[in-house]
């Protein structure tokens, strides 16, 4: 891999991020005082060029290889079959069966103490804007992504096809991370919006809002919440450490291990 | 203090429009310009074009031609960029047409992040015939 490459490519994502959402954040304020250099940005920043530098490949791989495997679960004839149908009607199973599955495994991140390990690297963010939104465990990012395309991998869907799709529901992930209020209306059913992913990191770790981008699922099965204002503080209730490093071994380790490591320090 | 109204308007132009331009860049509308010096591709001695092919790339394609494999991304994080590769070599490799990134594994993303760019996978040569014959098999 060509090293000066990936770090061209960072540094234009992060340019192109900046370029999207901070005006949105200046202009469209969901906390109007949270400023762009705020508290822990530069942890957030760490998590960003993690993403980009060393995870995102070591994600990719894995995922090829899971792919490899999972495809071969269905007959070759089935896959073509399905590839067959109309776009339109890949584009909706595709995305209904892969919101399903993420909306329920996003559900048992939150219910399982083992799973909530990992994930609560994200909600640890006590400020949230696009940056925040890259915060997330290598290990977290494989189980999620994983999920999402599962029908993809399984099925053989098309998502090439589809892949102005996929591109929207990319950028839009870091949107409703995103310190923006703007009001959409009817539209946030369908694509979601921040004001509700925000409800999802209230302090409380149940609060709702599991659904992936658009909230169908949540209503669905009746974990929707939406008040007419933005929760009081994000974050999580537990102790968690502050840096980057910490926050990747921490999920990792047995708490004895973990305390001796700290009691070391 | 008040923003007006033509800020506001800006900004969501702004905002839309990069977007736009970046729904458009991951299906490879941009790929034209990005990576020409399309006349220096090779091609198969056979007619089939250049693709870039993964590993399983035969259980995606219906036929010889490329085809791109996406993905979901995670929600947390997005790739922006697709690849930035200026070397000449690389501009011979993409560039032929706007689904030159054809075999690149993209992912869909999940609520929490999205790779907004990343490099692509080395291209390969792959001849259709070959393929086509493979695919046979069962």
């Amino acid at each position: 891999m060509n090293y000066v490459n990936l770090i061209l490519a960072t540094g234009a994502s992060l340019l192109f991020l900046v370029l999207v959402f901070v005006p949105m954040e200046k202009i469209f304020p969901a906390k109007p005082g949270q400023k762009i250099f705020r508290k822990r940005w530069f942890l957030d920043l760490c998590y960003l060029l993690g993403q980009y530098l060393l995870w995102s490949g070591l994600v990719l791989e894995i995922l090829t290889y899971f792919n490899d495997w999972l495809n071969k679960i269905i007959s070759q004839p089935v896959r073509i079959s399905i590839q067959s149908q109309p776009l339109w009607l890949q584009a909706i199973e595709v995305l209904f069966i892969s919101d399903f599955i993420i909306y329920w495994g996003h559900r048992l991140q939150h219910k399982v103490d083992f799973l909530w390990r990992f994930h609560k690297v994200h909600h640890s963010a006590e400020s949230l804007d696009w940056l925040a939104a890259h915060r997330e465990h290598p290990l977290d990012s494989i189980y999620t992504v994983g999920l999402i395309n599962l029908p993809a991998f399984i099925f053989g869907f098309d998502l090439g096809a589809i892949s102005m799709i996929v591109a929207f529901r990319g950028i839009w992930a870091i949107y409703i991370h995103s310190n923006v209020r703007l009001p959409i209306g009817r539209l946030k059913m369908l694509i979601g919006a921040p004001e509700l992913h925000h409800w999802h990191h209230d302090l409380e770790r149940d609060r709702g809002n599991y659904a992936n981008i658009s909230p169908i699922m949540d209503l669905l099965f009746g974990t929707y919440t939406c008040p007419d204002k933005e929760p009081e503080q994000y974050g999580i209730k537990e102790d968690f450490p502050k840096t980057y490093v910490g926050q990747m071994l921490y999920p990792m380790l047995p708490k004895t291990i973990w305390n001796k490591l700290v009691k070391k320090k | 203090m008040k923003q007006s109204k033509y800020i506001k308007g800006l900004t969501i132009t702004v905002f839309v429009t990069l977007i736009a331009a970046f729904i458009l860049y991951r299906a490879g509308y941009f790929d034209n310009y990005l990576y020409h010096e399309s006349a220096d591709l090779q091609t198969s001695p056979n007619g089939g074009t250049i693709s870039q092919h993964s590993k399983d790339s035969l259980s995606f394609s219906k036929d010889s031609l490329p085809r791109k494999k996406v993905m979901f991304s995670s929600s947390k994080s997005a790739v922006v960029t697709d690849n930035i590769d200026f070397s000449a070599d690389q501009k011979k490799k993409f560039g032929d047409t706007a689904k030159a990134n054809q075999g690149e594994l993209q992912i869909m993303s999940s609520s929490k992040s999205a790779v907004i760019f990343h490099p692509k996978p080395e291209l390969q040569i792959v001849d259709s015939v070959l393929l086509k014959g493979a695919k046979k098999k069962p």
